[in-house]
């Protein structure tokens, strides 16, 4: 059985007030539409569904709730609707998911997949996040000619370079349809490089 | 002005003192010109001349015409500008005097008016300058009379105002204005729409009441235009109005009421509509020369109903000017009005023309220049101010350097920037008490913003200033930028530093700097410009004829930037992009000769692009055209640009493909579809029922090319997607029913047909429909949907030679079509003469043909129904035909099998083979093994095909099995060519194949034939299939699949045990299971068989060996004969019986058993080809010893034995 983390669970309200509380897992009761084609129709029909579902929702990212993670159960697999003319069926599922939906003002921790005069980008798992260079401290500067291009203070004390782990203070996310993206900042204190542990 | 008057007021004026004529008015010059006059008149005591007799008249009679006629006569050129132009007339008039005076009076009178007069003029200039300088500049002559007109008619009315000041005016304005003492206004209501009627009305009622007892006492009455509904009355009382509306229906005498005495003024103020101009704004004239043109407004002057503006001169460079005029210049004539342009000083003088200074002005021709631009007054109502949107272009020229376009451009706001706030803006305030305050706006007013100031303490709404409020915005905003250069870009706001913010767009990972106050928040997500008239962003658009493309890479306000072929970006117009470029069908090989085409994904490993260090990782994007030698490549990661790079084909490689160039079709081969395939294949090949195996195999057959697409990465691998869809001329004109789908049963005629489509025309509608070639139904077959069976057959052989781009996958699928060709083959055989080579070599290369031939089974009564076709032919043909089509396979899959004992295990039979007079046969083989190899069976097939079988296709035409061959035929025809490219790429399939039947591989090594069986090998599965199904050609030679199996020792016995689903159903179905190579392994206590198909093959056949004649003439049959010769398939034999030879066909033979003490020869399983003396019999088994080597004992079922006949 599937069992996801949770980290934070909120089953009716859920959205994040303000920067009190910093949620940003959500455990929902969600809603898909499975399609089967008939040639599942048979004893395992159940567990096709089930496969499917999770293919089609896990990884997935919807606007409104942010990233499905992982669904935990699956509620209810309503009655199938036939499509008229393609012999397909529709199956509605509620299902209960983890999800990760990132709210301005959070502080979460990322790893540098890009470095460049324009700033920074992070992987915040499946979040991408953009650090721009007026966002990191000014005593930071670009370094486009040491080995692996960085941001790292006069004294070489602090560099944030590719693949590590940094810091970072959502300050903005722009919200589409079928993804997230966000913004982020390092001039705020504890940001930056996180100390290896 | 009357002359009278005139004269009246100059005479006083004289009379009190000339030092008060210094105002400022021009009138007073005229008036002291008349005055001047005067005194010349009377200190010219002897009358005048005819000048100064004029000149009285003048005064007396003056009015507009003629005085101007005067001074048109008199004019003489001055040097004076100011004084010339303006008081043109006095001057001459003075000069005149002074002429007069000169002559008639003492001097120092003259001088002291003289005096008197510059210094008045010099004062008034003075006075005048700063107020309005060019006053008279610019008036024609009759502008200027008529100003004077004006003056003087003002001088009838209010003489006493004369020479005020506007101060004076405003004094006497309001002593004018109402008092208690003068009579009231009254509105009186009226009936929309008659206030004028009523008021003409009133005022013959007037006129009629005047001379009676009681006339009118109301003083006026008013109808101000525009004011509906009612109308006004003066009068001193109520009363006045109602007895003089009496009688008037459409006045309501009941509602009067009277104006208060402070809104007298306001009823009857004339409201002018004057547009409020503020300095710096833009506006358009409405008339001169200039019509239609921009400006900036330089100065507005209210008082004067003028402005002063900045705008592009119109000056005609044509026209001759001064010193270089000539006669034929006078009558010049502008014909248009010369284009606008920035004033060029060097031109002018060009032409002549005068161009003096004035400060930083230039003057020319009384028109003030400054920097190219004309500064000059025009009058208010001439100007549009309201609606005036200025273009890019205009006001790009209004721009003195491109630094300074630019910095408009990003500041400029276009519009009224007066109060950019809208309520929801969150503003803060930036100046006075409230400084930092921040808050909402609630509404907007004019200037005046209301705001909810956002502090908990502040309930109440506050009522700002616009200019003491700033936009206020927090980093991570989402806004939209509403004017300036960037407008209608949506971003999420990085910095706000100062007035600028830094925007990220969500269009790209570009940074835009943006003034503050262009921003609104933005709380729908807009992904910004994204499109301009026809372009949009990441359009592919031809930059000029010479076929130079780029990509839109930034959408502005009336720019577009482009990057180019060569990785520039160019700032453009949209009017200078020729067209849209569409590319997306081309493709581009990559650095590994992938062809690659729009929305591949692709990693740039070279070029300028690539990464700049060994660490980093290549830049992955999609394609997103490939023009000529150059790719556009979108990366994500990339920030420039868009995220657009350029590379060259060379630079790319295709993600995810091999770095071997051989890999598409290893690949392909390797791709799970071949051997899937044949599992299609066998579901389709099972004998239940016509139509299941035709759905089945229709759908093996279309989905294979799909999953070999899928499998192959599209457009990369999938060569099929690029072949050009085949149309399929067989069925093209076919009667054909609708069997599935919403338009099932309707009838209709094949138009058009693909693999995968029919166009149908449909009798009962009138139109033409596209079809599943699985939905259709040939009229007129049974049970056959012209996409499966026999039709797919030939289908699937016509899509063969695609197959030579590789397209293994459908190879497996393809299989059973093969099936369909075999019983041509059978047929075909009749034409053998002996010839067996091509016999030999289709058997021998296709298993799969064999496969075929269960289909044909199948399929109906097929091989019965040809049975009798044969029968015509000659009695043996039906038996040879069978045994070919039966043998063919086994044939095959012996060849592929038993080549291993050929090679390695059986060297005996080899010579044995070789020996016998079958070597014909086998010198076939030979030469046949070099065709294959060159890949060029074609010379083996068309021969097979043409010659040999083109007759015996005949026949099968003939007779009535056609319908379900008929379409195959042609096309297996046509394509037979064709198909045998086919075969050699199949071969890597084989190796792939290989992994799972390792005994196969060293085989496949060892001979050329081996790998053409071999090279069938995928197909092997599905023969075994179709195998076991043919059960009913098994009653023709049962033997088959059990000769599969048998000899193929190599082959079978890996196979058995590690066959999957598909081999176990071919190895348990089968009827001659007891055939299979295991029961021939564990097969002790019996006589082995050898299959028929084995023996109907004559590969056994070699000299001297005793054999039984069968299916022959009644009297030969069942006797001995021995073998004396092989040739073209035909065996010679002698009958010792009958004294006689010979000839039959292979199947007619059958071998005897030797006794013990015989010579024998193995002619089957593992020891075939061993020869030697039946030493003596153990129940079944035989103990042949060679004699060659008497050591070399083996033990032989008997049944596998053959005797020889011993020469001794």
């Amino acid at each position: 059985m599937r069992q996801g983390r949770l980290l934070a669970h909120s089953s009716s309200r859920w959205h994040a007030t303000g920067a009190l509380t910093l949620r940003m897992f959500f455990h929902l009761s969600l809603d898909h539409e499975v399609c089967l084609h008939p040639k599942y129709f048979g004893p395992n029909l159940n567990e096709t569904i089930k496969m499917k579902l999770f293919n089609e929702v896990e990884g997935t990212c919807t606007g409104k709730y942010g990233f499905v993670i992982a669904v935990t159960t699956i509620d209810t697999i309503g009655h199938g609707l036939i499509q008229p003319g393609r012999g397909f069926v529709i199956y509605p599922v509620r299902y209960k998911a983890i999800v990760f939906r990132p709210f301005k003002g959070q502080v979460v921790d990322g790893v540098v997949t890009q470095v460049n005069k324009v700033g920074i980008f992070c992987d915040i798992g499946p979040l991408s996040c953009f650090i721009s260079r007026h966002c990191i401290p000014p005593d930071m500067e670009f370094d486009p000619n040491s080995e692996k291009p960085c941001y790292k203070t006069n004294d070489e004390a602090n560099v944030i370079r590719n693949d590590d782990e940094i810091r970072v203070k959502l300050i903005g996310t722009r919200v589409d349809a079928n993804d997230i993206f966000a913004i982020g900042t390092l001039m705020d204190d504890f940001l930056g490089l996180c100390q290896a542990e | 002005m009357s002359s009278d008057e005139s004269d009246a007021a100059s005479n006083k004026e004289e009379d009190t003192t000339l030092s008060d004529d210094d105002g400022s008015d021009v009138e007073i010059k005229n008036s002291k010109k008349d005055r001047k006059r005067k005194l010349a008149s009377e200190s010219e005591k002897s009358g005048s001349d005819d000048d100064d007799d004029d000149d009285d008249d003048e005064d007396e009679n003056v009015t507009s015409k003629k005085s101007k006629k005067q001074k048109r006569k008199n004019k003489a050129p001055s040097g004076r500008d100011f004084l010339a132009w303006d008081v043109e007339v006095d001057d001459e008039d003075e000069d005149d005097d002074n002429d007069y005076d000169d002559e008639d009076d003492p001097s120092m009178n003259a001088m002291n008016e003289r005096e008197e007069a510059e210094r008045a003029m010099k004062e008034m200039e003075l006075s005048q300058r700063n107020r309005d300088r060019y006053k008279f500049q610019n008036m024609t002559e009759d502008e200027v009379q008529k100003y004077f007109e004006n003056k003087y008619k003002g001088d009838k009315n209010d003489s006493q105002y004369d020479d005020e000041d506007s101060a004076m005016d405003d004094i006497s304005k309001n002593s004018h204005l109402p008092s208690t003492k003068d009579p009231n206004l009254w509105i009186v209501k009226c009936r929309m729409g008659e206030e004028k009627l009523v008021a003409m009305h009133l005022m013959r009622k007037c006129l009629a009441v005047e001379h009676t007892n009681e006339p009118f006492q109301i003083k006026s009455v008013v109808v101000k235009e525009g004011l509906k509904g009612m109308i006004y009355i003066e009068a001193f009382k109520q009363s006045h109005v109602m007895s003089a509306i009496e009688g008037f229906s459409a006045l309501n005498q009941f509602t009067i009421t009277m104006v208060p005495i402070k809104d007298m003024v306001d009823v009857l103020r004339v409201v002018k509509d004057i547009p409020q101009l503020k300095l710096g704004s833009y506006v358009r004239l409405k008339r001169t020369m200039y019509k239609d043109d921009l400006a900036v407004v330089d100065l507005v002057d209210i008082a004067q109903n003028r402005v002063n503006l900045k705008l592009i001169p119109r000056v005609d460079y044509q026209k001759r000017r001064g010193a270089m005029r000539t006669d034929a210049d006078k009558n010049y004539k502008l014909k248009r009005r010369p284009m606008p342009k920035l004033f060029d000083q060097d031109t002018i003088k060009e032409v002549g023309g005068e161009i003096v200074t004035d400060g930083d002005f230039l003057v020319f021709e009384g028109n003030h220049f400054r920097r190219g631009f004309l500064y000059k007054y025009f009058p208010i109502n001439a100007i549009q101010a309201d609606g005036v949107k200025p273009t890019l272009g205009e006001l790009e020229k209004f721009q003195e350097s491109s630094d300074d376009l630019k910095r408009e451009l990003e500041t400029a706001s276009l519009k009224d920037t007066e109060n950019p706030f809208v309520p929801g803006d969150i503003v803060e305030v930036k100046a006075g008490e409230l400084v930092n305050l921040r808050g909402k706006v609630m509404t907007v007013d004019g200037t005046k913003v209301v705001m909810m100031p956002d502090q908990e303490d502040l309930k109440e709404a506050i009522t700002l200033n616009a200019h003491e409020l700033r936009k206020y915005f927090k980093e991570g905003d989402h806004a939209k930028v509403i004017s300036g250069r960037y407008e209608g870009h949506t971003g999420l706001i990085v910095r706000v530093k100062d007035s600028t913010a830094i925007v990220l767009s969500d269009l790209g990972m570009e940074e835009l700097k943006v003034r503050v106050r262009d921003l609104q928040l933005c709380a729908d997500v807009t992904t910004g410009v994204d499109s301009l008239g026809q372009f949009q962003y990441h359009d592919l658009v031809q930059l000029d004829h010479t076929g130079n493309v780029g990509v839109i890479v930034r959408l502005e306000k009336e720019h577009l930037e482009v990057l180019n072929m060569h990785g520039v970006v160019n700032r453009i117009k949209p009017q200078a992009i020729i067209a849209k470029k569409d590319v997306r069908f081309a493709k581009v090989l990559d650095s590994q000769n992938n062809s690659i085409e729009a929305k591949d994904l692709v990693k740039v490993i070279g070029g300028p692009n690539a990464k700049e260090r060994e660490t980093d990782e290549d830049p992955v994007g999609e394609v997103l055209y490939a023009f000529r030698g150059t790719v556009f490549v979108y990366s994500r990661k990339v920030t420039k640009n868009g995220g657009v790079l350029v590379c060259k084909p060379k630079q790319l490689i295709l993600q995810g493909a091999k770095k071997t160039t051989s890999t598409p079709m290893v690949s392909r081969m390797a791709s799970p579809n071949p051997m899937a395939s044949p599992r299609h294949s066998s579901g389709g090949m099972t004998p239940r029922s016509p139509q299941d195996g035709m759905s089945s195999r229709g759908s093996s057959g279309g989905q294979t090319p799909r999953q070999g697409g899928g499998g192959g990465r599209g457009g990369h691998f999938g060569t099929a997607n690029q072949q050009k869809v085949r149309r399929d001329l067989t069925l093209i004109g076919k009667n054909v029913r609708i069997i599935k789908g919403p338009m099932k049963g309707h009838f209709g005629i094949v138009r058009d047909a693909t693999e995968d489509t029919v166009r149908v025309e449909l009798h009962t509608q009138c139109r033409t429909i596209s079809v599943d070639r699985a939905r259709v139904m040939v009229v007129g077959d049974t049970g056959i949907t012209a996409g499966s069976g026999g039709g797919s057959s030939f289908y699937s052989s016509s899509k063969t030679p695609m197959r030579d781009s590789g397209k293994t996958p459908m190879y497996g699928s393809k299989t059973p079509m093969y099936g369909a060709q075999t019983p041509m083959y059978g047929s075909m055989t009749p034409a053998y003469d002996g010839g067996r080579t091509p016999a030999y070599g289709e058997g021998g290369r296709t298993p799969a043909y064999g496969s075929k031939t269960p289909a044909y089974g199948d399929l109906d009564e097929h091989s019965s129904s040809r049975t009798p076709a044969y029968g015509n032919d000659s009695s043996r043909t039906p038996a040879y035909g069978s045994a070919d089509g039966a043998r063919t396979p086994a044939y095959g899959s012996t060849e592929g099998g038993r080549t291993p004992a050929y090679g390695s295990m059986d060297n005996s039979r080899t010579p044995a083979y070789d020996d016998s007079g079958r070597t014909p046969g086998y010198e076939s083989m030979p030469s046949r093994t070099p065709n294959y190899d060159s890949s060029s069976k074609t010379p083996a097939y068309p021969e097979s095909e043409h010659s040999a079988r083109t007759p015996a296709y005949n026949n099968d035409y003939d007779i009535p099995l056609s319908p379900a061959y008929e379409p195959d035929a042609p096309e297996a025809y046509d394509n037979a060519p064709a198909r045998t490219p086919a075969f050699v790429s199949r071969t890597p399939g084989y190796d792939t194949y290989e992994n799972s039947s390792p005994t196969y591989e060293p085989d496949a090594a060892t001979k050329v034939e081996e790998d053409i069986g071999d090279t069938s090998s995928p197909t092997y599965d599905s023969p075994p299939h179709s195998y076991v199904v043919p059960t009913p050609g098994a009653m023709l030679n049962p033997a088959t699949p059990g000769a599969y199996h048998v000899d193929t020792p190599g082959f079978a016995a890996p196979m058995t045990p590690g066959s999957g689903g598909a081999y176990d159903q071919y190895v348990a179905p089968s009827p001659f299971a007891g055939y299979d190579s295991n029961n021939y392994n564990n097969a002790d206590g019996a006589i082995e068989q050898i299959p028929d198909h084995f023996l109907a093959q004559g590969v056994w056949i070699v000299q001297n060996l005793c054999v039984q004649i069968k299916d022959h003439e009644g009297r030969f049959n069942g006797r001995e004969a021995i073998i004396k010769d092989v040739t073209d398939g035909k065996v010679d034999v002698y009958m010792p019986d009958h004294k006689c030879n010979l000839e039959v066909d292979f199947d007619q033979l059958t071998p005897m058993k030797p006794q013990p003490g015989d010579d024998a020869r193995v002619i089957f399983g593992q020891d075939a080809g061993h020869s030697g003396q039946l030493v003596s019999m153990d129940g079944f088994e035989a103990v042949i010893r060679s004699q060659e080597d008497m050591s070399d004992m083996r033990v032989i079922n008997i049944g596998l034995c053959c005797k020889m006949h011993s020469e001794t």
